[in-house]
């Protein structure tokens, strides 16, 4: 037996939005600890991994370890039919092939449940190493969409380049180029607008930025958005759920092509 | 000799050509995709695995229907190939031809456009440009994205150039466009009969949009007299020929030259009018080789069961060896400014760890979906008996023949004469007298006069 309910059921919402473009199908990996996701896109260019901690749901029940299938299609028609101030309480009993949706609202006088059809879906497991990130990056979630929108006007591809002085993104293509830089602000009134960074060392990546929009569709998910950078690794861009959990999105860098590099010279 | 010990020995070689080293062969592929994003998003896969999938050497595509301000990465570089387009200048997606070469074959020159004078002075250039034609002429052949030259260095050391071309369609609501047709084809066989005669082997591959003999359409079948654009047809029979040429200036239909009697090898079906379904179509895309070319043609195949486009793709397996060139020609898509960089793999930085996975749904995906097609068939004859159900219920009670006035049920369609089934209701789309007036028609897809499953001759104009 497994259910959980989640009282704001806006955030599931919102983090179907955010995934459903990336990946067709997911596993709901469930423990008594909590839910967690790990999905891959076609590609194999970026990886969204889902957190969510057993203290964000009220009540929690989860005897034994289950994994559940869903299609993303079905998961993203059903969460729809939530209002955003409903709880949604998410049920699987062992021996069936169905997980049931229960939305209800706030003063309990409209319930709707739903039921989706299980999936067995095959998918690699990878194990994310423990990464020690050059530079961490912390900024308004608005901000950095807003960045990744405006530099894909430019280019597909964005460079992202972190120094003592701050960190800059830029983009450039057959119209022009164009730079953003970002300061760490000193006074701010609200913690969330604050842009703060951490640097051990200068990192200078280069990121497809079509994957970039596709993260930043979980800008609703939380005010603020952290980027861990290292050289040569993984961008990690996390939005934090709540306190109780976390999306993050893991992005492959662009390397310089030797081949490419050479003709470009030429 | 194969083409993997050669020269520069590309570590990929190995593992896309799976056959023995003694055995020499070289496919070749033309597919008009009808969108190209569309078809790799429709069969849910990547670029890669959808070129691996149609497992040729050299695929050319057709009405890739993108610019080169909106391709992306995810339809444009392949790891593995190296992709070379022209896209359609006047017009946003429409048209756009693009070559993709497996490195083992990577071409050493590549021209956009069939004229060949754009690249008139270019270190690599593929050369014998047809010039007498004076720049609007040019332009207008060169710039609708419809053709694409790929020069191969043989083993033998000749030249051979590959015309992925995608022929303009005259839509018979627009007669104007048949001179620029017999323009195109005309020039596109100037510039064969150029390149041959300066000592290269030439392949045309791709969409026609013509009709050669009577079983190549199902249409014709029916009726033998009708030929659709009687001169586009006389020009190409005048340099497309079944049996290998002995001139330069005649190329050989590799699939008729092998199959010259096989009838419904069609590759393109209309989709309004479902005729697929039945194979009632039409065979308008070819690959063409030259005189040089035709005792290496080992097969050819339509490939029928190839879905995504309305058009499906044509292969012709040849018995020559090609050499990659160790340089890359600038029209590259991997050299557009905008792809600078080459995109890494998580998989080169994240290892799989062996998490079995605890407990998974009992039902597999597969089941859950035949469950769904039963009930869907179950569901169709219950709505209709209930619909019927309501209706001799209310019949009798006078406040339901009022309701009856005010929503009108629509009006029962008539059976067809010939399946006694449910005809469908039409509307006029054509300007005219008889413009947005409503009929009915047969149900059934498109097919044969004779094929007593394909749609009867039922007419009936709607009250």
């Amino acid at each position: 037996m497994f259910e959980a309910r989640l009282i704001q059921g806006s955030v599931l919402k919102k983090m179907i939005d955010a995934i459903k473009d990336i990946v067709t199908d997911i596993n709901l990996d469930c423990s008594s600890t909590g839910i967690s996701v790990q999905a891959m896109d076609s590609g194999h260019v970026c990886l969204v991994l889902i957190e969510l901690g057993s203290d964000g749901f009220e009540p929690y029940r989860c005897d034994r370890n289950i994994t559940l299938g869903l299609g993303l299609k079905a998961l993203s028609v059903v969460v729809r039919c939530a209002n955003n101030d409903d709880s949604i309480t998410i049920k699987a009993q062992e021996g069936t092939d169905n997980i049931n949706f229960v939305f209800e609202s706030p003063n309990g006088e409209k319930t709707s449940q739903f039921e989706i059809k299980l999936m067995d879906i095959d998918s690699e497991h990878l194990g994310i190493p423990d990464t020690e990130y050059d530079s961490v990056v912390k900024m308004p979630s608005h901000e950095f969409q807003r960045i990744c929108r405006d530099m894909s006007q430019l280019g597909d591809s964005i460079v992202v380049a972190c120094t003592k002085d701050g960190i800059q993104f830029s983009a450039s293509g057959d119209m022009g180029s164009g730079k953003i830089n970002l300061r760490q602000s000193s006074l701010v009134d609200k913690e969330e607008d604050q842009i703060n960074i951490e640097l051990n060392d200068p990192v200078h990546l280069t990121f497809a930025l079509r994957y970039l929009n596709y993260f930043t569709k979980a800008t609703p998910l939380s005010p603020t958005v952290t980027l861990s950078l290292k050289a040569e690794s993984p961008l990690c861009v996390t939005y934090p759920i709540g306190d109780f959990g976390s999306m993050k999105f893991f992005l492959a860098p662009k390397i310089d092509d030797e081949d490419t590099a050479a003709a470009t010279q030429e | 000799m194969h083409a993997c010990s050669i020269s520069q020995p590309l570590p990929s070689c190995q593992k896309t050509t799976p056959t023995p080293c003694n055995e020499i062969e070289m496919r070749v592929l033309t597919w008009n995709v009808n969108g190209l994003k569309a078809v790799v998003k429709n069969r849910q896969t990547n670029l890669k695995d959808f070129l691996d999938s149609l497992s040729a050497d050299i695929i050319c595509l057709q009405e890739v229907k993108t610019t080169k301000d909106q391709i992306e990465e995810n339809i444009a570089i392949a790891e593995g190939y190296t992709s070379y387009f022209s896209f359609c200048k006047t017009r946003q997606g429409y048209s756009g031809v693009a070559t993709f070469c497996r490195t083992t074959v990577t071409p050493v020159a590549v021209e956009e456009g069939i004229t060949g004078s754009c690249h008139v002075g270019l270190k690599d250039s593929i050369g014998f440009p047809v010039l007498d034609l004076n720049d609007e002429e040019t332009e207008q052949l060169n710039n609708e994205g419809r053709g694409l030259l790929t020069e191969h260095l043989q083993e033998n050391g000749r030249g051979l150039v590959i015309i992925n071309v995608y022929c303009p369609r005259v839509d018979p609501d627009n007669p104007d466009r048949l001179p620029y047709k017999i323009h195109f084809l005309s020039v596109l066989h100037e510039r064969t009969k150029r390149l041959q005669a300066g000592g290269k082997d030439v392949l045309i591959c791709g969409d026609f949009n013509c009709v050669l003999d009577i079983i190549d359409s199902a249409a014709m079948e029916d009726m033998p007299t009708f030929t659709k654009e009687p001169k586009t047809k006389e020009l190409l029979l005048s340099f497309i020929s079944k049996t290998p040429p002995i001139t330069n200036e005649v190329l050989l239909d590799t699939y008729r030259y092998l199959h010259p009697t096989e009838r419904g090898s069609y590759t393109c079906w209309c989709t309004a009018t479902g005729s697929r379904q039945l194979n009632y179509g039409q065979r308008i895309d070819y690959i063409l080789a030259s005189r040089g070319l035709a005792e290496s043609v080992v097969s050819s195949n339509v490939l029928q069961d190839e879905m995504g486009s309305d058009h499906c793709p044509v292969v012709t397996q040849f018995s020559i060896s090609l050499m990659p060139s160790p340089t890359l020609s600038h029209l590259c898509s991997s050299f557009y400014s905008k792809f600078a960089g080459k995109q890494s793999k998580l998989s080169s930085f994240f290892s799989v760890s062996p998490i079995k996975r605890s407990n998974s749904g009992p039902v597999k995906e597969s089941s859950s979906k035949k469950l769904c097609t039963l009930k869907e068939k179950e569901a169709a004859p219950v709505s209709l008996s209930r619909s019927r159900d309501v209706k001799t219920l209310s019949s009798g009670s006078k406040l339901s023949t009022d309701w009856q006035k005010v929503f009108k049920a629509p009006p029962k369609a008539p059976l067809c004469s010939g399946h006694k089934e449910p005809a469908v209701l039409r509307v006029v789309k054509k300007p005219g007298p008889n413009h947005n007036r409503k009929f009915y028609v047969c149900g059934r897809p498109d097919g044969s006069k004779h094929d007593p499953n394909a749609s009867c001759n039922f007419f009936k104009w709607c009250k």
